[in-house]
Formats: C-alpha cells, sequence, structure tokens
C-alpha cells in the first residue's frame, strides 16, 4: 500500500526526523503516518499552535486548522506525533498509536505492555 | 508580542483584585446544600465559550451528564490527567477567577474548588473526545479515498502526464475518477485546473465534494461556474464548469489561456457539446504548448479516442469498476410468426421471470428489479399488468420511472420496500446512466429503447422504438451487480445482441446541427468541411443547417467566405434554441419583452399536461375556460398565468390548514392534471432568459423596485418564517432520507398524505419571489387586450417562422381524428390530441358565411375567403403517428407576405407565391397592392429597428412613441381585411408557377439608376431564378405566370386611365409598376409632405371593398373595380 505514495517530501525510512517547530511559508508540508495510509498536510508541528487560543499540547504534534468547521471557530485536528521509545511518526488512530504520558507508536506499546495500567493494556493487546 | 506581555500584566491585577473578591465569597458555602455544578449551565456558558474554546456548550452539557453517569457506573484506574494531551494554558485559580462572581438570581455563585477542577477535566476530556471524533472523519475520508479503485493508478496518471500532453483515463462508474483526478493533479503542481460536466448539477456537487476531500471546504481552491452562477475566486485552483460554458469561453482567449490542464469528463456520453470540445481542443493543442488535456470517459469506445488523438501520442489508462459478478440469461422472446402485430406490449415474458423469482428465492432474501422498456405506454402496460400479479401476494411494489414524471415520483424508487416485497422498478434508459439505484439484484433487459432521431430533409423529429446498442445492453445488466452479485435477463438471444450496433450513436448524428454551426462560424471556424470532428456529421445534415441559417437571417455569403449577419452574432451568444433564440431578440426590438419570455420558456420546457390530461374528462372540463382559441403556446401562457395568480392568493404551505384560505396550487394544478414542476421550471427560465438578454446587453437591466417599508417588514417576516420552513424541511430530510415504501400507497394513491407535507418547491419559489416579483411575473405572463395578444403572436411567429402548416382541403367532410395538414416537407400530419385545435378544428376552418363569390371572371374550386388561416407550429414530432407540436393559428396571407423569406407576385398583385409552398390568389384588383404596401413598409421598419437594436443595443432611448405607432400598424396590417384564396404547391407543380423571365426589367426601362418605388434604398434587380425583378430584398415582382384572370387584370389597368391623386395628371396605357412609381415619386406629392403615406393606403382601401366587382361601363368605355352600389351611382352620373 505504501509504496504507491510517491511524493518526495514524504520519508519512508522509520528514523522520521523531527521537523522545525517554525513552519515555513508557501511550503505543503505533508504528514504521513508511518503505521498506516494516513497521509495529508499538516499546517503546524509543535506544542502552542496559534489557533489554540487557551490550551497547550503536552508533546510536540503535527496539527491541521479543523477544514470541517468554518476557520472562525478555530478548531484544529490534532494528526498524530512522534513515538517516545523510537520517534517514528504515527498519527492518532487507534491502531497506530495510544497515549499515555506521551504518545506511543503500537509496536513500542505492544513491547512495552506492562508499563500502562490494566484498562489500557486490555485496549493494546486488542490491536492486531 | 507587546500586545501579550500587556494583557499578561493585566491579568496579574486582575488576579490579586478577584482574589479577595473570592476568599470572601468562598466563606459560606459549607452550611447551605451543595448545588450541583449543571445547575450553573447558565453562568458557566460565557467561561466554556471564551476559557475553553465550546463553541457549542448545550454539546457540551450533554457530554457532561453522559460522562458523569458513565463514571458512576465503573470506576477506572487510570489517572486520567495521563491520558490527555492537552492543558489548560493558565493555571487553575486563574481560571477559577474568571468564574462570574453571582448568578443569575443576584445569588453568590457557589462553585468549590474541587468542583471545579473536576469540571476542567471533563472539559479536557470533551476537548480530547472532540479531537479524536475530528481526527475519525478526517482518517475514515482518506481510507475511504485510498480505497477508491483509482487510488491504484494515481501514481500512474501523475507520472504519464508530465510526459504526455493528452491522457485518457477509462474508467466505470464508482470508479472516483471524476472526484480525485483532479486532486491528484492539483498535488502535482498545476493551478488551474478546468474540469467540464455535461450536467449542472453534477458541478455543482462535484465541487462541494472535491472541496471537502481537499479539506478546503471554508476556502476558494475548489470552485463550479456555471451560467448565472460562479463561486470561482482568482485563487480558485480547480474549477468545475459546463461543457457549454467552456465553449464560450473558447472564443475569450483570455481565459482559456489560463487554465494549464483541462479535463473535459464523459466524453464517451458523445453529446454534441462534448464532441465539439474535443475538436476544440485538438485545434488548442497545436496552438498552444502551455497545457494539458485529459479526457475521462467510462471503458467504452476506447479506440475511437485513442485513434483521434493518435498523433498527439495520447496515453490510455484503465481503471476497472467495482462489480460483482452477474449471471447473464438469455430468454429470447419467440415470436409468433401467424399472429398479428401486436398494439401492445406482451407481458407474459415478464411476469414469468417475476414468477420464477417468487419460486426461486425467498421472500427474505432482499433484492430488487429492475425492468428496462423503451415507452411510458409499455411502462404503464406492464406496470398494471404486475400490479394485478401481486395483488394476492403483495409482494412486488411496481414503481415506474421516466423522465415525465415528477421528481418527488422519480425519487420514490429510493425508498426501501417494507419487509419481504420486493421494488418491481419499470424504467426507459432514464436507469442506464443517469440514476443509479442501488439494491438491484435482477435486471430484465427488453433490448429495446426509444430513440429521437432528427430527419434533416423534412425536419420532422421521430421518436421510434430501436435495438439498443451493445454497449448500453452491458451497461444495463451492469445495474444488476452494484451492491451484490446478480442476474440479467434479456429478452432477446446471444445472436440478436452480436447485431445491435456496438455503440449508441453520437448526439451529432442525431440532432439538427444549426447552433453548432452557428456557433462555429462565431469562433471562426469557417472551415467546417476540415474541423477536425470527433466524427464527422453528413454532409447533408450540415447542409441543410448551413440554409437554414441562412433562412432565418443567421448567416450570409460575404464574398464568398461565410459571416455572421448581426442577428447571427446575437443568435449565437444566446444558447437557446434557434427559433427560441430569434423570438428573444425580436422582443426586445418591441420592447414587449415580457410576455415573450414567459411564452419562450413555457416552449422550451416539456410540457406541463401529465400523461393523463386528456383521458380525465373531470381536468379537461376544469381546463377549458383557460385554453386560447389562438393556439396552445397562449393556452401554456393561460395555464401559466392562472397558476401564478392562484399561487398569489393562496398562502405559505403549513399556514393553509385553515380550510376556507384557497386550494394550493399545487393541488390546482394536480386537479387540472399539470405537472406543477414544469411551472416551477418555467419561472426560473424566465429569470434565466431575462439574464441572458441582459448579458447581451439587449435588455436593461432592471432595479428591483423597492418595497415600501411597511412592505419591507411584511416581507422580512415571510422570509424568516419561509427560511425556517426549509431550514426544517432540509434536516427533517436528512434524518429519513429513505422512507419505507407502503404496498397500499400504490392503489389508493396518496393524494391526501402529501398535501400536509410541506412543499419545498413552494417555498423555495416564495423565497425567490416577493409579492412584487410575483405581482411583476403575473403581469408579464398577460397578453389581454388584442395589441398585446397580436404582438405576441407575431413575435413567435417571427421565430417560428417557416414551420408552418395548412389544412387538407378536404378536412371539413373529415372527423375530427382524420383531419390532416401539410407542411412544406412533410404532407399528412396530424394535430397532437392535447392540442386546442385537434378538438377544436373549426376554429382553423371556413365556415361557409366566410366564403365568399368570387368577382366576375375569376373562376376557382378553391374558395375566396377573407379568413383563411394557418397554423405556426413549434416541431414535428413521430411517434406511431406524425404529429405537429404546439401549433398556433395566424392570418395566412398577412402573416405569409410579413415572414416569408421569397414573396413572388404578378405585375398587378393579384398572385402571391410564398417560400415556394403556398399560392394566393387575391382577385380583387387593389386588395394586394395595399397589402403588400403596408407589408414592404412595416418589413423596413422592422429590419431597421433591428439593426439599431443589435447596432447600439445599449441605447435604450428607443422612443416608446415610435414602437407604439408601429405595433399600431402592425396590428392593424394583421387585421386588414382581404380576400382571396390559398393553393398549396407540390414540388412538381413549381415548374409551372414562375416565368423564368426577366423582360419586364427592360419593358420597365430599369437601369441602375432607376429609383426604386417599393424600398429607396434597395436596387433593383433582376431574379435570373425565377424571372421578374427583385423590388425588395425578399419581394420579387412580375415573376409569376398568371391565368387568364390575371392577364385580364394586367391588361386592364394598362388600358384603364390612371390619375395620379397629387399632381392629377392623367395618363393612359401604363402599368401598374409605372403608375406606382409615378405616385411614389410625383413631385406634387414631396411637397405635401410625406405625411400622406398613410393615408393613402387607407384610401386605397375604400376604393377596393371585397364586394367591389369589375364593372365595364358601357357608356364611358372604363372598365372599374367598384362595389353594386357604386356602380348604381356610376350609372347614374355617367350620361
Amino acid at each position: 500500500m505504501e509504496n504507491q505514495q510517491t511524493n518526495v517530501e514524504d520519508n519512508k525510512d522509520n528514523s522520521t526526523p523531527i521537523p522545525q517547530t517554525e513552519k515555513k511559508k508557501e511550503e505543503q508540508l505533508f504528514f504521513q503516518c508511518t503505521s498506516c495510509i494516513f497521509r495529508t498536510k499538516y499546517d503546524y508541528f509543535g506544542r502552542n499552535p496559534t489557533q489554540l487560543k487557551n490550551y497547550l499540547l503536552l508533546e510536540d504534534s503535527y496539527v491541521l486548522e479543523d477544514p470541517f468547521s468554518s476557520p472562525k471557530e478555530k478548531n484544529v485536528i490534532i494528526l498524530g506525533a512522534h513515538c517516545i521509545k523510537c520517534k517514528k511518526r504515527v498519527c492518532k488512530n487507534m491502531n497506530c498509536s495510544c497515549y499515555f504520558e506521551g504518545t506511543y507508536c503500537i509496536c513500542c506499546a505492544k513491547n512495552n505492555v506492562k508499563m500502562f495500567p490494566k484498562a489500557l493494556q486490555e485496549k493494546i493487546n486488542r490491536i492486531v | 508580542m507587546d500586545y501579550h506581555e500587556r494583557m499578561r500584566s493585566r491579568h496579574k491585577r486582575m488576579r490579586s483584585r478577584s482574589l479577595d473578591r473570592k476568599r470572601k465569597r468562598s466563606k459560606s458555602p459549607e452550611q447551605k446544600q451543595k448545588k450541583p455544578i449543571t445547575a450553573y449551565k447558565h453562568e458557566l456558558g460565557r467561561f466554556l465559550e471564551e476559557q475553553s474554546s465550546i463553541n457549542n456548550t448545550s454539546d457540551f452539557w450533554r457530554f457532561y451528564e453522559k460522562y458523569k453517569s458513565l463514571q458512576s457506573l465503573q470506576k477506572s484506574d487510570v489517572d486520567k490527567h495521563k491520558l490527555l494531551n492537552l492543558v489548560f494554558m493558565e493555571d487553575l485559580s486563574f481560571l477559577y477567577d474568571k468564574l462570574p462572581v453571582l448568578d443569575r438570581r443576584g445569588n453568590r455563585l457557589d462553585i468549590s474548588k474541587e468542583d471545579f477542577k473536576d469540571l476542567l477535566l471533563v472539559i479536557r476530556v470533551y476537548q480530547d473526545f472532540q479531537q479524536k471524533s475530528n481526527f475519525a472523519k478526517l482518517h475514515k475520508l482518506k481510507l475511504f479515498q485510498n480505497d477508491l479503485p483509482i487510488a491504484q493508478h494515481k501514481a500512474e496518471i501523475i507520472e504519464k502526464l508530465s510526459q504526455s500532453r493528452v491522457l485518457l483515463i477509462a474508467g466505470d462508474t464508482g470508479c472516483g475518477k471524476s472526484t480525485q483526478v483532479p486532486q491528484y493533479i492539483l498535488e502535482a503542481g498545476y493551478n488551474k485546473i478546468a474540469c467540464t460536466q455535461p450536467r449542472r448539477i453534477a458541478c455543482i456537487s462535484l465541487a462541494k465534494r472535491v472541496a471537502y476531500e481537499t479539506l478546503t471546504e471554508y476556502k476558494n481552491t475548489v470552485g463550479y461556474q456555471i451560467r448565472f452562477e460562479k463561486t470561482k475566486r482568482a485563487d480558485t485552483n480547480i474549477i468545475f464548469l459546463t461543457e457549454g460554458l467552456l465553449l464560450r469561453q473558447a472564443s475569450e482567449k483570455e481565459t482559456l489561456e489560463s487554465y494549464d490542464v483541462i479535463i473535459l469528463d464523459e466524453v464517451h456520453e458523445r453529446n454534441l457539446h462534448g464532441d465539439f470540445l474535443i475538436g476544440i481542443m485538438k485545434c488548442l493543442l497545436h496552438q498552444r504548448d502551455n497545457f494539458k488535456l485529459i479526457l475521462m470517459s467510462a471503458t467504452i469506445n476506447l479506440e475511437l479516442f485513442s485513434n483521434y488523438f493518435d498523433d498527439e501520442q495520447i496515453q490510455v489508462i484503465k481503471v476497472p469498476g467495482r462489480l460483482y459478478p452477474i449471471d447473464i440469461q438469455y430468454r429470447p422472446i419467440i415470436k409468433d410468426p401467424y399472429e398479428r402485430k401486436r398494439e401492445k406490449l406482451d407481458c407474459t415474458p415478464y411476469l414469468q421471470i417475476l414468477q420464477m423469482i417468487d419460486e426461486k428465492y425467498q421472500a427474505n432474501q432482499k433484492g430488487d428489479m429492475l425492468i428496462f422498456l423503451n415507452g411510458f405506454s409499455e411502462i404503464s402496460t406492464l406496470a398494471d399488468a404486475v400490479t394485478e400479479y401481486s395483488q394476492i401476494k403483495k409482494n412486488w411494489i411496481v414503481l415506474p420511472l421516466h423522465s415525465s414524471l415528477s421528481l418527488e415520483e422519480q425519487d420514490k424508487v429510493f425508498d426501501y420496500p417494507p419487509e419481504g416485497v420486493r421494488k418491481c422498478i419499470i424504467s426507459t434508459n432514464i436507469a442506464e446512466t443517469s440514476v443509479t439505484i442501488d439494491g438491484i439484484r435482477f435486471v430484465v433487459d427488453s433490448g429495446k429503447v426509444n430513440r429521437m432521431s432528427y430527419n434533416t430533409n423534412v425536419g420532422v423529429n421521430k421518436l421510434s422504438e430501436c435495438s439498443i446498442s451493445q454497449d448500453s445492453a452491458k451497461q444495463r445488466s451492469g445495474r444488476a451487480g452494484r451492491t451484490g452479485p446478480g442476474t440479467c435477463f434479456r429478452l432477446y438471444s446471444e445472436d440478436d445482441l452480436k447485431s445491435f450496433e456496438p455503440f449508441t450513436p453520437a448526439e451529432i448524428h442525431q440532432v439538427p446541427l444549426d447552433s453548432l454551426l452557428l456557433h462555429m462560424i462565431s469562433l471562426g471556424l469557417n472551415d467546417i468541411a476540415n474541423f477536425p470532428f470527433v466524427e464527422k456529421p453528413a454532409t447533408k445534415s450540415l447542409e441543410e443547417s448551413m440554409e437554414k441559417l441562412k433562412f432565418i437571417g443567421a448567416l450570409e455569403l460575404d464574398n464568398d467566405l461565410l459571416a455572421l449577419t448581426q442577428l447571427g452574432d446575437c443568435l449565437s451568444q444566446l444558447p437557446v434554441d434557434l427559433t427560441i433564440g430569434k423570438m428573444l431578440i425580436m422582443s426586445t426590438v418591441f420592447g414587449n419583452v415580457n410576455s415573450v419570455l414567459a411564452s419562450a420558456s413555457l416552449l422550451s420546457i416539456q410540457s406541463p399536461l401529465t400523461q393523463q390530461a386528456q383521458r380525465n374528462s373531470e381536468a379537461r372540463d376544469l381546463r377549458k375556460p383557460m385554453e386560447s382559441d389562438h393556439g396552445d403556446p397562449l393556452s401554456l401562457l393561460n395555464f401559466y398565468k392562472e397558476w401564478l395568480s392562484v399561487k398569489q392568493t393562496s398562502t405559505v404551505a403549513k399556514s393553509r390548514s385553515k380550510r376556507d384560505s384557497g386550494m394550493s396550487s399545487k393541488v390546482w394544478a394536480r386537479k387540472r392534471c399539470l405537472e406543477e414542476q414544469r411551472f416551477y421550471e418555467a419561472t426560473k427560465l424566465i429569470e434565466q432568459f431575462r439574464e441572458i438578454l441582459q448579458e447581451a446587453d439587449l435588455l436593461p437591466k432592471i432595479t428591483e423596485t423597492d418595497l415600501s417599508s411597511g412592505e419591507r417588514s411584511i416581507r422580512l417576516g415571510e422570509l424568516k418564517q419561509l427560511k425556517s420552513m426549509r431550514y426544517r424541511f432540509k434536516n427533517d430530510d436528512k434524518n429519513k432520507n429513505r422512507k419505507q415504501l407502503k404496498y397500499e400507497m400504490y392503489n389508493h394513491g396518496d393524494a391526501d398524505q402529501d398535501s400536509e407535507r410541506v412543499d419545498i418547491r413552494d417555498v423555495e419559489f416564495r423565497i425567490s419571489n416577493d409579492f412584487k416579483r410575483l405581482q411583476r411575473l403575473l403581469n408579464e405572463a398577460s397578453a389581454d387586450s388584442h395589441k398585446d395578444l397580436m404582438t405576441l403572436k407575431i413575435i413567435l411567429a417571427s421565430g417560428l417562422y417557416p414551420q408552418i402548416a395548412v389544412e387538407d382541403e378536404f378536412n371539413s367532410s373529415k372527423t375530427i381524428l382524420e383531419r390532416l395538414y401539410h407542411t412544406k416537407h412533410k404532407n399528412y400530419v396530424f394535430l397532437r390530441p392535447d392540442s386546442y385545435f385537434a378538438t377544436n378544428p373549426e376554429v382553423l376552418e371556413l365556415h361557409n358565411d366566410d366564403i365568399e363569390v368570387p368577382p366576375a371572371g375569376y373562376f376557382s374550386r378553391r374558395p375566396i375567403s377573407r379568413k383563411h388561416q394557418i397554423s405556426v407550429y413549434q416541431t414535428i414530432l413521430e411517434t406511431k403517428k406524425v404529429y405537429l407540436v404546439n401549433t398556433m393559428r395566424m392570418p395566412a396571407l398577412q402573416t405569409l407576405l410579413l415572414l416569408g423569406k421569397t414573396v413572388a407576385t404578378n405585375e398587378t398583385f393579384t398572385k402571391f407565391v410564398v417560400d415556394g409552398f403556398l399560392m394566393f390568389d387575391v382577385p380583387y384588383f387593389g386588395q394586394g397592392k395595399a397589402l403588400l404596401l403596408q407589408a414592404i413598409a412595416i418589413r423596413k421598419t422592422w429590419k431597421m429597428k433591428l439593426e439599431s437594436k443589435l447596432k447600439d443595443p445599449t441605447s435604450t432611448k428607443t422612443d416608446q412613441r415610435e414602437i407604439f405607432y408601429f405595433t399600431e400598424d402592425l396590428v392593424k396590417y394583421m387585421t386588414t381585411e382581404v380576400s382571396y384564396n390559398i393553393k398549396r404547391l407540390l414540388p412538381a407543380d413549381l415548374k409551372d408557377v414562375f416565368s423564368h423571365n426577366c423582360e419586364i426589367f427592360d419593358l420597365e426601362r430599369i437601369s441602375q439608376n432607376t429609383k426604386n418605388p417599393f424600398s429607396e434604398d434597395y436596387r433593383i434587380s433582376k431574379n435570373l431564378e425565377m424571372g421578374g425583378i427583385n423590388i425588395t430584398e425578399n419581394i420579387v415582382y412580375g415573376c409569376l405566370l398568371q391565368e387568364e384572370w390575371a392577364y385580364n387584370i394586367e391588361q386592364e389597368v394598362i388600358n384603364t386611365e390612371f390619375v395620379c391623386k397629387y399632381c392629377k395628371k392623367t395618363c393612359l396605357g401604363s402599368s401598374l409598376f409605372g403608375n406606382i412609381r409615378h405616385e411614389t415619386f410625383c413631385s406634387s406629392r414631396t411637397e405635401e409632405g410625406t405625411s400622406g403615406n398613410k393615408d393613402e393606403n387607407e384610401e386605397e382601401e375604400v376604393i377596393v371593398k371585397s364586394n367591389s366587382r369589375m364593372y365595364h361601363c358601357d357608356v364611358c368605355g372604363k372598365n372599374l373595380m367598384l362595389t353594386p352600389v357604386d356602380i348604381l351611382r356610376h350609372k347614374k352620373s355617367c350620361k
């Protein structure tokens, strides 16, 4: 599935470099999950996106201005982040990552399943 | 930055101040009973909005309650804080200070810090939940896109496009090409992408969908442009537009050059515009090297396109569609060779299949049936049979589907049947491509289709039953495999299939090419023979259209080069049928725009009369008072006008429940067997026509008349109510998109049921038309006075000419159904049964009282009368019989002298032959002359007015008075009394009509410098084709062979002493031509002034009365045209 994506910007190797937090103008930035085919442009990488007025993110995340609601509402969608163990770029989909004081890619979560509370462990184990 | 710092410091100050307040406040809470936090929904609203960015607070509170109740059910060991990846920017106490001090009753707000902390956590959980569901939506979209068959070819498409200039992407319905390809190309870096669609609706819905998919719903990246409507901005990258619009842009160089990729979608449909666009694009590829072309089609007839673009090295990408396996069974109908030809469809094979399905498949196994038949009558026959078949078991719901059904009825095919019941959709080929229904498991294909074809040399639209093409057969069977494996029963053999033509013929072979040619020439593509057509149309049909264009005066040969006239240029700008276009243009000349707009739009839509209109006698009686004895176009106008006035008196749908407030327009229309939808369409079309004319600068833009303040406030209230009704309707619609069908509905009718519902079209109509506009529409639809009516009829006729028919001479002795009519190219035509004249043929015919005694010396079997009429028609349609559609009656000679392209006459104006079709004898000398002179004068003014309008369309200074007098003259002319008879000329007759002799040219000593008494600025010339001389553009003088009576009149004129009424000179032996010439240029006349012109005609009329006859006075030896009374008077005086 993945090999059909040809865009130059995407790196397919596992060690995705962490981008600069400053967004460069004009250039279209793309987020590609390393665990599924999810790929989309993003607007911001970091913890304090301008649209998010009253909140801060607890980790550097890929953020997209919410395309489904009017820009006046200033909503954002958090697309994903880097796994705190292996630094791979993963999306927020349940089958690709889980969050517990930081984002884990599903591989690292499975490898370190004991670290998580019981309820979360069950969830992780259910994912194939 | 500065700003932020300032804000911070202000926050600090405020915090310290309010902390004091808070301390005071939190002293007492323990004593009172603690209020739950949900009691403060109202007070917390502002906090949620401003400090927590929650826009929909009620949604939050719903979440809050659900969350709390879930929490009380199951305790979790997980620290919620660790699961959330976002925190408030500010700390707890800062946020706590943001709470209001008092509640809405003025009491202290009683929320403990503990509770508040908990609330903040729930807010964060809520935000996290929102995030997740938004992400899920996005993720789902991306997965969906990736799942489409076309996604596999994304890389290939981008790569091939970079290598080649022309690309063909062939994929079946559902492969996602229309939505995805533009996105791929945008992503590949192209910035101005134009994508054409055959239908407007598709442009709008695709633009919306692609904007959603490219995540730019709130940006301008994707837009659409259809006539009168666009969402295109400077920063729009993808634009969906109709084929017609791109064609129009072909003449605007800059627009066309701004596109770097042009995508033509659905090219396999092979419609006229699509084919033409492909040709133009091919030319463009050679002209410009900075754009790329993509064709998208279904996977049929790929060779045609790939061969066509062979030189351009077209690249082809094939995308398989998604279809489940389909079992095809051939069940040819074996015909009994001895059986007489059936009139009705044989339903047995269809019922057998139904029976087989009932036996073989259990009722709980879902799956509906789709039957393809050719026409309406077949569909209703089978529908009745199937209903009867399932009467006992009640396990089939029959749903007919064809284009003359209302949209609501069409939509029923999407509803779902009750458990254990199957839908049986009986459809025309509309369900082949245009309407896609899911859930079909069985397809029955009759192999037949009703196809409209246009026969060029006779001008007949023929609707005939044909075999479908192999490609349609494939398409039809494919309908069974959209949602699961299915079966297709073909009621023909495999050999039959092989004998079918491989592809449905392209539209270019089926329709008149008038508009296409006009458009081509307006684009400067004069070399029609060498234009790269995808498939060349028949030379004959091109020639016919060329002739037609020349005939109506849109084209002329300018130094052997085809060129548009001003009229042609204007017509090419109007995207309507030529006849309609001509009417519209003419209406602007007369200033009689309004009723013509309404009539033209009513003629452009399907007839509002439903299929039952003739059978239902009650409805027929109700319609009767509205019918016009002038003909169908005027009846249509009356229906529309009446409908509008019903609309005006009735109120908005819902508030009508009180019985007394009048009938809804919907009920009104249904009772009269009129399809209300058509009137809504007409209303829209009127506005479109108006805009078209305004766009072409032919009509000044009207500024909406302002409402008075009182009216405005009423209107505002009304609008508010209407909009909320529309909103509710749309929401309701979303919630229950598909309704369940009920078996009973189809036995008892559902008339009462749906009158309860909000009629959304009524609401929409009322939103776009306030009462002033409604009144205006109503006024416009009226042609009440005789003058208005006559003008309207003339304008309509000027558009429709030469589409005229005359009645058969033996009609009066025939029954109503047998009465026949003839057009120039098609003899033996009937009137449509729903035409006014079909039921009231006497209106068109002469009564005995109308027939006059011919003058002495004139003999003819054909009756002389002043009341001869012709019918002007819109189209000829051939189904089982050949019918005239939309006929209107006009006075015969007057109309033909005014509109005829070539009016040939003899030297005394007692005989006329118009356009080689009709011959008129006007045996009373003088009447013909008077009428023709009037006609010449009117034609001249008309032409002048038209030219000045077209030359300088913006000048609104056209003198109202002038127009007023002009129409006065016109109406007077049309009602001029003149006695004549009519002969229809057959091609063989034409040999003995013209003299082919131009000796009159020399006899009258005409030279280069001879002044023309009929039209001063037209130079008289010989007519070498027919004989005689051309005295105006349309009139040929002295070119007819004449019978003895006409010759006698000519001789008498020569032998009668001519007295000029201006200079009182008399002369003998001069011809009528000479007399007219003398009179027109008489030196004494010019002194008197030109005002005498009008009186002259009147005098002429007075002199020659219809009962005048030739009288030879023995005393003075003169031949005189006198009435019996005058003869007596003459006898007395002449002694």
